[in-house]
């Protein structure tokens, strides 16, 4: 009796703590509105950078909310690729 | 209900502009494009192969589509192809909208979210209080029992 109220307490805390179905509709949204600013070659490189940063950061909250189990691959590899830069600046410093 | 006219219907949904022609032109290509998937798995994927072709040469404006019409059908291709209303929204903005489109698309998503977010903190608020108030006289009942089993002559 008292594992299943602790189950039913932990479900409920989980779905407290997961996006709702809308809000993940929305971070979808503005992911997919991000790619295709990543990709429009009429806007300055500047701001295409920071459509990227955004979109990569989006799909980290839907991976960090637990809404997918995996990154996407360029995500993943542009993550990495930062993660070396910052590394390699730390070190030379 | 045939594909046909699923695919048809689905297109009248999705449309959100009617300038002059462009739907009629969207229609015949839905159906051109769905004859031939009624019926069998493979004919599906040939309609499938159509339905890409023909969305390259919209994206390549060989089509004299407006671009209404052309984003019309982007959708409809898309939602044909994931069965997902909202999956063909974002296609569109990932692959064919304006950045004046893109920008009011997630403005709109960011209102959708912060007012989703309210909404959570005005349920919670109210689950507070009530367990606030289920709190304050369980205490109450506690203090007014520990008194009455020792002995002692008061009660809050």
């Amino acid at each position: 009796m008292r594992s299943m109220f602790s189950l039913v307490l932990v479900l409920v805390l989980a779905g407290c703590y997961g996006l709702p179905p809308a809000t993940e509709n929305a971070v979808r949204d503005v992911i997919a509105a991000d790619a295709g600013h990543m990709a429009d070659e009429s806007l300055p490189q500047s701001t295409r950078e920071v459509a990227q940063d955004n979109h990569d950061a989006l799909w980290q909250v839907l991976y960090g909310a637990g809404t997918i189990d995996e990154l996407p691959a360029d995500v993943r590899a542009r993550m990495d690729a930062r993660a070396a830069t910052i590394a390699e600046v730390g070190s030379a410093e | 209900m045939s594909l046909r006219d699923d695919l048809i219907d689905k297109a009248a949904d999705l449309v959100d502009d009617k300038a002059d022609g462009w739907f009629d032109k969207v229609l015949a290509a839905g159906r051109d494009l769905a004859a031939p998937a009624e019926g069998d798995v493979e004919a599906d994927s040939e309609a499938r192969a159509a339905a890409n072709e023909a969305l390259d040469l919209l994206e390549a404006d060989k089509l004299p589509f407006l671009r209404l019409g052309k984003l019309g059908f982007a959708h409809l291709i898309a939602y044909w192809e994931d069965d997902d209303k909202a999956e063909a929204q974002r296609h569109y903005l990932a692959t064919q909208a304006t950045y004046a489109e893109r920008r009011a698309a997630t403005h709109k998503a960011g209102d959708a979210a912060a007012k989703d977010r309210d909404a959570r903190i005005e349920a919670w608020v109210a689950v507070h209080k009530t367990l606030k108030q289920v709190g304050t006289l369980g205490l109450k009942f506690l203090v007014n029992l520990a008194a009455k089993s020792v002995g002692l002559p008061f009660s809050i």
